[in-house]
Parts: C-alpha cells; structure tokens; sequence
C-alpha cells in the first residue's frame, strides 16, 4: 500500500487534510486510494503519462544538438476537489469581476469615465505598454472585450479565495482542463461516477456558439477561424485540440489575407471570407502594418478590417491594459465604480511602487513580499522575497526606484496544498486554479471545473509550467 | 464533400501520404532483402542496391561498397539522423505535416503516427539494429505502416482532406513502383524474353506486395514479360502503375468536379495524356526499348503532373 499520510500543512490550508483528518469532501478519493496498492498507483500514473505522450500533448525541449526532446506537462493523478458551496463563491465572484472588467474596457476605449472621475490615474492607463492607441474608439461587438477569461485563483490560510491575476488577452491552458478530465475517466472511472463530479466537456460547445453569435455579417453559417502562431508555438497542441473540439479551421497568419478591409482565407478553391478570428497571438504580432513591422506571424491590413467592422477578433485588440499587474489593484474600485457592489473575491493586497509609502514599506519588508513586473507573466519577472539573495534584492530595489510603474509588490501568501503521488507517496505541494469565464450576448457562463496548477518542487510556490509545474484534474462535486 | 479546404492544410495532407507512403514501400524493400540475405545460397548479384539507389542519395561507390552489408543498411534505412530519407526522418516529416493539418486528420491517425514519432525517436533502437531485435523491430514498423493504413481507411472522412491524401499516396506508390521496376530490369538490360528465374522477381514482387498474387495469376514459366504485365498493366494489383494511375484519376475527378478553371482543365488534360500513354501501350508486342521508355516517360510526366498539381493547389506563400 503506499504512504497515505503526508505531514500536515500547518502554516496553510491543505484541501484534502484538516487537523481533524481526511476532509468529507475527499473522503471517497481517500478510501479508494487507501485501496490501491502502491504498485497500483504508480501504474496508473505511468498509465496517464503514456496517454498524454501518445496523444502527442507534450512540449520540446532543444538541447545542444538540435535533436528535440519531446515532453508531457507532468499530471498528477490525484484529483483536487472543491465543494459546491465553496464553487458558488468562485462563480459569481468571477462573472462579477468579468462583468466589471469588460465594462472597463469599454469605458477605457472609448469614454475613460473611470479616468475621469479619478478612480484610476490617467498616467496608469498612457505608461500601459498593452493599452492600443490604434482601437482607441473602437465599437466591438455587443460590446464585450473579453469573451474568454482565466481568471487565477489562491486559497489563503483559511481556505479563503483570493484573485492572483486576471487573464483576459489570450489564456491557455483550457485544454488541459479538459484532457485531465479525460484522462482521469481512463484511469479512475468509477471514483468519478461515484463522487458526483460535474461535467466540463460542454466547454467547446459553449465557446463555439459564443464564436458564432459574433460574425458581423448576417449569414447563418459564418465562417469561423482559430489563429494560431504555428506548429513551433509552446500552445501549438491546445489550439489543434480547440479548432477540431469546435470544427473549425486552424489557420496560420500566412492562411490569411485583407482584401478591401475584409478578411479571406486561402483555400483549395480560392478566397473564401472569415467572419470571426479566435486569435491566439498576442496584440503587437497581429498586424505587421500597425504593431511590429518584422512580425510574419499576422496579416497585414487585419486590425484595418477590424477597425471597419468586417471581422470580429477574439479576445478583442488591447485587453492587455485590464490585466496588467498595476491596474489589477484598481479591480475592486472598478467593480464599485460600474457594479456599485462590494468584491465578492479579494484581491491579494497589492502595493504599487509608485506610491512612495507603500515603497517604503515593502523595501523594509522585502523578505515577506514577492516583487512582480507588471508587464511580465508565466513566472517570469518575479522576485521571491523570502528565496532572493541580498544581491538580488538590492538589484530589484534599484530598478524599482528608477521605474516604479513597471514593479509590483504582494505579502507572499502560502497558496493551498493539495496532495500529489510523488514516488509512490502523497506529499503536499502547492496550487492554485485557473478557472475558464466564456463571456457571449447572452452573459457569462463558466464551466464547473478549471485548470489546478501544482507546484511540484518541494516548498514551490511558483506553479507556472514553463517554471516545471504540473497539473490536477479539478473536480466540482454536487 | 466540403466545399473548400485550407491550401496548407491540403498540402499538408498530401505530403503526409507521400511520406508515410514512402517509409511503407522503403520498410517494405528492407524487410525483404533482410529476410532474404539470410538464404546464401541464393546467387544474389544486388544485394540492398536497389533499395540504396531508390531510396537514398548515396553515391555509386558507396552503394557498392555497403550493398552487402546488412548492419550498415539497416541503421542508415532506419535511423540515420544524416540520411534525409531515413524511416526516422520521414516520419518525422510526416508528423510535422500532421501537425500542420491536424484539425483535419483524426485523433486516431494523429495519435498513431504519434506513436511512431516516438518509438523512432527512442535511444537505444540503433544499438538494438545491431542485435538479433533487428528483425523485430522491421516486423513492428511494417505492421505500424499497415496499421497506419487501416486507420487512415477507417477513420478518416471522406472529403477533400482525402482526396488530397490519396492523390499523394498514389503518385508516390506509383513512382516506387516504377522505380524499383526499373531496378530489376536495367541489369538485364530490359530483356523482356529473358530466362530469369522466379528467385530473381521474387525481391521485385515481395518488395511490392505483389508476389502472392504474381504465383496466383501467372504461369510459372517465362517470367520477364509476365512481371511488366503484373507491375505495369495488371488492374487487380494495388501497386500496378496503370492502378495507382486509375486511383489518382478518380480522385482528380472529385476536385476537379465543380471546377472551371482553366489551369484545372489543363492539369486534367495532362494527366488524361499520361494514363492513356501507359493503358494504351500495346502489352503483347512490347519490345524491350519501348519498356525502357514507358517506365522513364511515365515517371518523368508523373513528377511533372505532380509539381504542376502542387501549383494549382498549394500555392499558398
């Protein structure tokens, strides 16, 4: 049998162990582990990691001789569980914040109410590397600038949720979501009838008809595209999984050409028009015309023909400005602003370098704050206070001092544990969530489930794959 | 059928069917001469040369240097990184294709050639080509080939994705076959009324797929003129030139079939010129020049037709 008895989580909060032992909501998953032997457990890892290699859901690693090294994104077969109660919270906690946001977005585009009236500095919105000068006036579909979200999730030491960062440009990693899923009814197919967990394959679907219901030409069937970098794109293997989940092409900047500020693709039987384009580039590679000139990643003429009308992007152009790190603090003012309602998620408190006190303050209290760059993500640009060296923190306090613009600072929370099969045993690691908002004409839905990144390492708090994190299955239980 | 596709996803299809293609008939040329290097008592004059002239760009001294050597041959056939055309290679350059055109192609297929990704890319299968595995390892790829076959006929839809894969199955198997023809019959100078004996067309035909159905058709006598009937002109066999022609022509046909273009009625008229000049070649009183010319006059409008093709279709860039 293997070691079902990790040592307890005493600084934080672990979902599967309290003081008190295992919780309810896991008591199931426990007993059905409690029943594999550690033979069993290890099988079914390696069984999972071989689906995930086979179904060609991997990553490359380049080494010296050019030859690639091919990769899966470690899973972790033990799922992470959140209640119903706790999930209701999560969800209108979400759609409120969505809501909030969307309408910033089209305020900040348009009005600038908000910059206005002084909730937030109009000096944040300029220095915003991600605000587009170019969409400045733009009218977007039903006006919503957000149709896809990832918004990340941290539980306190209480089990309390906080927001980390919104995601609103191009959020990856929904694929997973939906492949652990998959996997996990390969490998534990009666845990999960047995437990009630709600269903996320419907999420394809819902994103679909939310595509559609964008076309701005009045046909019944548009034409509707997934733009993607390219098979050399770390996301490559999320965006075929996508464009054949919802039956629609994969297309690449050079499928695609403007023809008076209208968009067509390429095809075996000549242009064809493109109505509606789920971008998964960022903003500055879509048009070499308007953003970088060297990029042959877009097509040149597209944010023309967006500007006009004849093709909808999504997400829309210039979402960057709503989650950039430095605004992220200014969320809850603009869900009272908008909303006239009171946060139902916190935010993680945030201190903005610009503000000589709050500076002063994480400057004497560096090693309890993790130091952000505001106009980085993937756990690059972040500096641990409690890991850094001395060297290390004076380099950050020079280059704080000099741009305070680009430099957040946060108390390092303890994210939540969850238990993992780490050489056959369950050792507590670190999560966090990242559940998926569609936002559509008719509101927001979100999928009950999301993406649980584990920070594997020992200790880690840093669960972004690209710093070696892994995954969970996430379940939703009724 | 859909009424269009993407130009880079068809070409990509058709380049995934052309090079998985390729590794089934190149396994295939191994597999036999392999197997049949075991028999030394068989006056064996060629050894692994026709599958080294075909199938790779080594230079005539290399080739006969190594024809004979079979460890040589098996690692450069199979896992070579140097050699372009290597089974390692091309399945690698089909994956990439696959890639490419992967909402197109189905999660089977995808998940297969997948498999064959990584089973070549696995480190210690050049060492265990030196081993007694050898033979294991040539009987799990030519059984992944046909795997790959099956699926591809059972899993993918029936649309202009598989027109455009067929295409490009058929015009390479086509040009094999014409190749490895010639192989056979430029050492004896074209002979058509020549006495060579079923062990030397036995290489030729199990390298084609075609020996059973050789034994099952024709008399056991005189064999030269009866193996151009069978690898040319025999419409029963799926590796003949006149079949593989047929199959390209009626999937031509479905592209081609709300299509007014006048590039696509030239490119349908070219290809009409090429299979009438081989169905209209006149079998019985064939003489060894003509064969000669057949052979060479077909591959060389076959690799026109199919630049001429890619043009027409994938000229995206």
């Amino acid at each position: 049998m293997a070691k079902l008895a990790p040592s307890l989580n005493h600084s934080g909060w672990d979902e599967m162990f309290s003081k008190e032992g295992v919780r309810d909501s896991y008591s199931q998953v426990f007993k059905t582990l409690q029943s594999l032997s550690h033979k069993n457990l290890t099988n079914k890892q390696q069984q999972a990691s071989d689906l995930f290699m086979n179904q060609g859901i991997t990553f490359t690693v380049y080494s010296d001789d050019d030859n690639g090294i091919e990769r899966i994104f470690p899973f972790d077969i033990i799922p992470r569980i959140i209640t119903q109660k706790d999930w209701l919270e999560v969800e209108s906690g979400i759609k409120q914040r969505l809501m909030a946001l969307n309408l910033f977005l089209e305020d900040i585009y348009n009005e600038q109410n908000i910059i206005k009236e002084g909730i937030i500095p109009a000096g944040l919105i300029a220095s915003c590397p991600h605000y587009i000068q170019e969409v400045q006036g733009i009218k977007v579909p039903h006006n919503i600038h957000v149709h896809i979200a990832g918004i990340d999730l941290i539980r306190g030491s209480k089990g309390e949720f906080y927001v980390l960062e919104d995601n609103l440009r191009c959020p990856s990693g929904v694929s997973y979501m939906l492949e652990n899923r998959e996997i996990t009814k390969r490998i534990f197919p009666d845990m999960l009838s047995s437990n009630h967990v709600s269903m996320v394959s419907n999420y394809p679907m819902i994103f679909h008809s939310i595509l559609v219901s964008l076309s701005p030409r009045n046909v019944s069937n548009p034409n509707v595209v997934l733009m993607t970098p390219g098979v050399y794109n770390s996301a490559y293997y999320e965006h075929t999984y996508l464009a054949r989940q919802m039956g629609i092409p994969l297309v690449e900047g050079r499928d695609l050409v403007v023809n008076n500020n209208r968009v067509y693709m390429k095809t075996t039987s000549g242009l064809q028009q493109v109505d509606v384009i789920y971008r998964r580039l960022d903003d500055e590679y879509l048009d070499p015309l308007v953003f970088k000139p060297d990029s042959a990643l877009g097509v040149p003429g597209l944010i023309s023909a967006y500007r006009q009308g004849n093709v909808a992007l999504v997400n829309a152009v210039g979402n960057g400005v709503a989650d950039d790190k430095a605004i992220y603090a200014y969320v809850p003012d603009m869900i009272k602003y908008y909303l006239n309602e009171e946060p139902i998620l916190k935010n993680v408190p945030t201190y903005r370098m610009e503000n000589l006190d709050e500076r002063e303050h994480v400057f004497a209290n560096m090693e309890t704050m993790v130091i952000k760059e505001t106009n980085q993500s993937g756990g690059y640009g972040m500096i641990m206070g409690n890991k850094a060296t001395q060297e290390e923190m004076d380099e950050a306090k020079i280059a704080i001092t000099k741009t305070p613009r680009n430099f957040i600072a946060q108390p390092i929370i303890q994210l939540s544990t969850v238990p993992c099969l780490i050489d056959g045993e369950l050792k507590l690691r670190h999560v966090d969530l990242r559940p998926y908002a569609l936002c559509g004409p008719k509101g927001i839905q979100i999928v009950p489930g999301g993406l649980t990144r584990v920070a594997l390492t020992e200790g880690s708090l840093v669960v972004n794959s690209s710093q070696g994190g892994g995954s969970k299955d996430t379940w939703i239980i009724k | 059928m859909g009424a269009n596709m993407l130009s880079r996803v068809a070409d990509g299809m058709f380049w995934l069917n052309r090079y998985m293609e390729r590794t089934d008939g190149m396994l295939l040329t191994l597999n036999t001469s392999y197997i049949l290097s075991f028999d030394k008592e068989i006056n064996d004059s060629q050894g692994y040369k026709p599958l080294l002239e075909y199938y790779t760009d080594l230079s005539r001294d290399k080739i006969h240097a190594i024809q004979y050597d079979t460890t040589y041959v098996l690692k450069y056939i199979i896992c070579d990184n140097q050699n372009d055309n290597s089974v390692k290679n091309l399945v690698v350059k089909a994956r990439e294709n696959a890639r490419g055109s992967q909402d197109k192609i189905t999660k089977e297929l995808w998940e297969h050639i997948n498999s064959m990704y990584h089973y070549m890319n696995s480190s210690d299968l050049p060492k265990k080509l030196e081993t007694t595995d050898a033979l294991k390892i040539i009987t799990k790829l030519n059984k992944d080939l046909l795997l790959y076959n099956g699926i591809l006929q059972v899993t993918m839809p029936r649309g202009l994705g598989w027109c455009f894969s067929s295409i490009g199955k058929h015009i390479e198997r086509c040009l094999q076959t014409i190749s490895m023809t010639q192989a056979y019959f430029a050492p004896i100078n074209y002979n058509l009324e020549g006495e060579e004996d079923l062990m030397y067309w036995r290489r030729l035909l199990l390298s084609l797929s075609g020996y059973e159905l050789y034994l099952k058709s024709y008399s056991n006598i005189s064999h030269n003129r009866k193996v151009v009937h069978q690898v040319i002109f025999n419409m029963d066999f799926a590796h003949s030139v006149i079949y593989t022609l047929d199959f390209i022509n009626t999937y031509l046909n479905c592209l081609f079939k709300d299509n007014d273009l006048s590039e696509a009625r030239t490119l349908m008229n070219q290809f009409g010129r090429l299979k009438s000049y081989v169905a209209y070649t006149d079998y019985q009183h064939l003489t060894n020049q003509e064969l000669e010319e057949v052979l060479r006059n077909t591959k060389n409008q076959l690799i026109q037709f199919s630049t001429d093709f890619s043009k027409l279709f994938f000229s995206y860039t």
